[in-house]
């Protein structure tokens, strides 16, 4: 037996190590104990050396019942599959038991990076990588040859070789966005066979409190699947409206109590077309899609803002929501849907309705109100109200932080604003509704969804709660309701994507424009190329001057860890590609791997070439010369009855063929098998091919 | 070529192409070229790769995204390694020599590495006969590859497809070089048998040319004339061979073994034993001759007649199905 068991036993504690210091102690315990069964010999083999793996296995589930609040806990199965993995080495005998062992060892090595992703987790994978190789190596090499250092040198260079075709295979092959179960779902899975399925209840809330949406943005269930016919719009300009609260209380949003008794329903809802084209004066890009709804326990059906085209059992609000008539308890409802991604809406507002978006609860946010009014003073126009309340959130010292909740209390968005400046998209859209009213401008809070994934390679987006968000719509006599997005102006926050804010640092000509712009009149718009804007300088000096490992680090951490489909697309951009798509990576992936492989196998062709017999080799060379004179050699044809043949047939080259061909036959039949023989025949020949 | 499809109704052309027959001449497997497939545990590797891909994308981790890169691409190399590492080789036909039933047949192949690079691993491989085991060629180095199998029953061990094939390095790719086909390799009968030789005299006198009686003559040495026979004498002032030759030895009569004289019952008993007789009369230097039922073969002593005798026995029953 050779030694590749070690090999073995070296990949798999390497695999499990992570995950062995992480789990409780009597996992490694556990697995030490079964490993040593290995060494027992034949004593292992009888009815005791089972007895101790049972007994091991049992001591296992006992440990896991202890340790873990339930069987199928993540730490609780991967605790039993390192144990497993090393009762097995324990009786491990073939050589499949054995690749058996190393390929779990890397799911082991796999399933250790999902709990700790960082830098030296990647190169414990390719030390795990490393040991696999030197293993299955092992495992096939001839046993007389099994040298450590043949076997080292051996698998070094398959890894070696393979790093530059990794490297191109991780950065161009278009990466599928996770989790699995989303493309079922895309794909009309119905949402109750998915594993994750919520209680489907977040649809009957009916307000909306502060960090409700970072709340909701924990949980991970799908909202809805659309299907979009041709290319899905820019992800920014995805809005799925939910409800539209007017009512402030001074903590939370509400909607009005019996907002969805059918009477009330039924006078909002916009029945004809024409009461829709009046009310939608003014529309621009229009989608076509398939919205299918997962259960929600509300009416809501999230058009995309603002749906336009009627639909089976739903109607559309006097508040441009897309509304079932039916609850949606149980049944997925699908419907085709045309929507209007910009748009004004709204003819008129009666006095009830601006008494509504103007209202403020009395006592609350003093200084709010001060500042709207300070502005309602300066600017007579609401368009100039608009543009100088953005420009306030525009100055650089907001940072949405969907995370960060303002500590509950009296004018919390007072204190939001003027205060902590930073916060998610209820204080942000909050606070400015309030600004908004107190200027004098109705405004109304839009709560719903913002983006979505979009599954790779189709047209399909799902929509989940993570997606929550709100916004903010302003009433603009002569114009109507127009929607105002206060979250792309402000910063977003620091410490979540640092890499965005070095790659601006680089364009140093795109940030004096942005400093401009920030001064400027803000432009509402989605996709702002001045997130970013304000704190690059601050940054640009750190980042120079200190060219550490650290930031070596940073730089790997951002290429590996955080590479996801847009930076893959700025790759691509970077590399020439305009308009980068999967199928271009695709092909472009595959051409490059096959073009290294092209050069790995034109370098192995090359360094194999050289014959080892040289002799032979120079005397081929020898016999196609002659061949090209005329002279071709059969195959029966020994060499002197060819040298005969030769004088025959062209007795100018008799001399110096019978030089070579007697030289040759010295060297093959005679004795003179010495080496400066072989190298005067070279050189004969070298001499016969430049003179013909 | 488009202009050429247009020329006449495009669908027709089409179809006229699709009816030519596509030769599949490239990739049927010829000898000496390499072919690589996956092994078993290739399959292993290859349902890894899945599992690592699915949770890559599942959890959207981008480590294991890497790690999955990475054994794809040792894959990859590992493939091309394994091509390498056998192609190139130089190989001759496989030779077998005829056995007795009861032993073992043995196939040899001749291989040698023209190469510098050693190749690791070799072995041969054929689904009628073992191979024995692994080999490794150093570069420039030659060497046999042996196929062998246990020859059961007289006969013809039919033809069948051999290949050399390799594994080195990973395991998960399998080079083939495909060889010719093994040959088909004669099997003479089980020698056995109590019967002792039938004393018979064939009607007339062997005449042993072997045996040396007076000296008659001498000529040049050619190829195959026993070494004792050489004169010794005259290579050491001539320098040239010759062979003396001599009128030969009146021997004892010729054997007839009969298959009738046979007492054992049964074809085969009765082909083993006159298999032994065969031997026993060879080895005893005497001439004798064969009958079998629509077979005779005349009575001489040479090492030919041997043969020709063996594969009589051996062929006994088929070459009359032949017929």
């Amino acid at each position: 037996m050779s030694g590749y068991h070690h090999w073995v036993l070296l990949t798999l504690v390497m695999a499990a190590f992570p995950s062995l210091l992480r789990l409780p102690p009597w996992v490694a315990g556990i697995a030490l104990a079964g490993g040593v069964l290995h060494y027992a010999g034949p004593w292992r083999k009888g009815w005791y050396g089972r007895a101790a793996g049972a007994l091991l296995l049992a001591a296992t589930a006992v440990a896991i019942w202890f340790s873990f609040e339930s069987w199928f806990s993540g730490d609780a199965v991967l605790s039993f599959f390192i144990v497993v993995v090393f009762l097995k080495w324990g009786e491990a005998q073939t050589r499949r038991d054995y690749l058996l062992l190393i390929f779990a060892a890397v799911i082991l090595a796999a399933v250790g990076t999902l709990y700790w992703e960082n830098l030296l987790n990647l190169l414990h994978m390719l030390a795990v990588v490393f040991l696999l190789t030197a293993s299955l190596v092992a495992i096939h090499i001839d046993d007389r040859r099994s040298n450590v250092f043949f076997l080292i040198r051996r698998s070094g260079l398959l890894f070696g070789l393979g790093l530059p075709l990794m490297l191109l295979l991780f950065l161009t092959f278009p990466r599928i966005p996770g989790p699995l179960w989303d493309l079922g779902l895309a794909f009309g899975l119905p949402v109750k066979a998915m594993m994750d399925r919520g209680a489907g209840e977040f649809g009957k809330v009916k307000s909306l409190q502060p960090g409700g949406i970072h709340r909701a943005s924990q949980e991970k269930e799908s909202v809805l699947v659309a299907e979009f016919e041709g290319a899905v719009p820019s992800k920014s300009r995805l809005y799925w409206r939910g409800p539209v609260f007017w009512d402030y209380d001074g903590e939370s949003w509400k909607l009005p109590d019996g907002w969805d008794n059918r009477t009330n329903l039924r006078r909002r809802a916009i029945r004809t077309k024409t009461r829709l084209d009046r009310e939608l004066h003014f529309r621009k890009d229009p989608v076509r899609y398939t919205l299918r709804v997962m259960p929600n326990g509300g009416r809501w059906l999230y058009g995309l803002d603002v749906p336009a085209a009627p639909a089976p059992e739903a109607f559309i609000s006097d508040e441009y929501q897309l509304l079932s008539i039916r609850q949606i308890d149980d049944q997925e409802p699908k419907f085709e849907m045309l929507s209007y991604l910009e748009y004004a809406a709204g003819v008129e507002l009666t006095p009830e309705q601006r008494a509504r978006g103007l209202s403020w609860p009395e006592n609350t946010n003093p200084r709010l109100r001060a500042l709207g009014r300070e502005l309602a003073q300066r600017h007579r126009n609401a368009d100039d109200i608009l543009h100088q309340a953005l420009s306030l959130l525009a100055d650089g010292t907001y940072r949405f932080d969907s995370g960060y909740i303002v500590p509950p209390g009296k004018d919390s968005l007072d204190r939001f604003f003027f205060d902590e400046k930073k916060g998610g998209a209820e204080y942000l859209a909050g606070s400015f509704v309030m600004l908004m009213r107190a200027a004098g401008v109705p405004a109304r809070m839009v709560s719903g969804y913002r983006g979505g994934t979009i599954i790779a390679l189709t047209n399909f987006v799902i929509v989940k709660r993570a997606d929550a968000h709100a916004w903010v719509e302003v009433w603009q006599d002569g114009k109507g309701w127009s929607r105002v997005e206060p979250k792309d102006i402000v910063l977003p926050l620091e410490v979540k994507n640092p890499e965005q804010q070095a790659d601006k640092n680089k364009e140093s000509a795109v940030k004096m424009e942005v400093k401009k712009t920030a001064e400027a009149p803000p432009v509402k718009g989605p996709d702002k190329t001045d997130k970013a804007g304000k704190p690059a300088p601050v940054k640009r000096e750190e980042g120079w001057k200190l060219p550490s490992i650290s930031s070596l680090l940073g730089g790997l951490q951002k290429w590996v860890i955080r590479y996801d489909p847009d930076r893959q697309m700025e790759v691509l951009k970077g590399v020439g590609l305009k308009e980068g798509n999967w199928l271009d990576l695709l092909i472009g992936g595959a051409a490059g791997v096959l073009s290294l492989l092209g050069i790995y196998l034109s370098a192995a062709w090359w360094r194999g070439r050289r014959r080892v017999d040289r002799v032979a080799e120079t005397w081929l060379r020898f016999c196609r010369r002659l061949e090209r004179l005329g002279l071709k050699k059969t195959g029966q044809e020994c060499p002197r009855d060819y040298l005969l043949r030769v004088s025959r047939e062209q007795p100018e080259l008799a001399a110096a063929a019978e030089d070579i061909i007697v030289r040759y036959i010295d060297i093959r039949y005679g004795e003179d098998g010495s080496t400066e023989a072989a190298a005067l025949f070279r050189r004969q020949v070298q001499r016969f091919i430049s003179m013909t | 070529m488009w202009l050429w499809i247009r020329g006449m109704g495009l669908r027709q052309r089409i179809a006229d192409l699709l009816k030519k027959p596509v030769s599949l001449q490239a990739f049927r497997p010829g000898t000496g070229r390499v072919r690589t497939r996956l092994t078993p545990s290739g399959w292993g590797f290859v349902g890894l790769i899945l599992c690592g891909f699915l949770m890559a994308v599942n959890f959207s981790n981008n480590l294991i995204f890497a790690m999955t890169a990475l054994l794809v691409s040792i894959a990859l190399v590992g493939w091309y390694h394994t091509r390498v590492n056998l192609s190139g080789l130089a190989f001759a036909d496989w030779r077998a020599a005829p056995v007795f039933a009861g032993q073992k047949a043995i196939w040899r192949l001749t291989v040698e590495n023209r190469r510098q690079h050693g190749r690791h691993g070799l072995r041969a491989v054929s689904a009628e006969a073992a191979g024995a085991g692994e080999r490794h060629l150093a570069g420039g180095e030659q060497g046999e590859m042996t196929l062998q199998r246990q020859a059961v029953a007289r006969g013809l061990i039919k033809p069948a497809l051999a290949h050399v094939g390799s594994c080195f390095p990973l395991g998960i790719f399998e080079a083939r070089l495909v060889t010719r086909g093994l040959p088909e390799c004669l099997v003479y009968p089980r020698p056995e048998g109590p019967q002792p030789i039938p004393d018979q005299a064939a009607g007339r006198q062997a005449h042993l040319l072997s045996e040396s009686g007076t000296y008659t003559d001498m000529r040049r040495y050619t190829p195959g004339d026993p070494l004792s026979r050489v004169s010794w004498k005259a290579f050491a002032r001539f320098d040239e061979l010759y062979t003396k030759e001599f009128d030969g030895a009146q021997g004892r009569p010729a054997l007839w073994l009969r298959w009738d004289d046979v007492r054992a019952c049964g074809v085969e008993q009765k082909l083993s034993q006159l298999c032994r007789w065969v031997l026993d009369a060879h080895g005893r230097n005497r001439e004798y001759g064969l009958e079998l039922p629509g077979t005779k073969i005349d009575p001489a002593g040479e090492e030919t007649h041997l043969r020709r005798c063996l594969q009589a026995l051996a062929l006994y029953g088929e070459t009359e199905q032949k017929a």
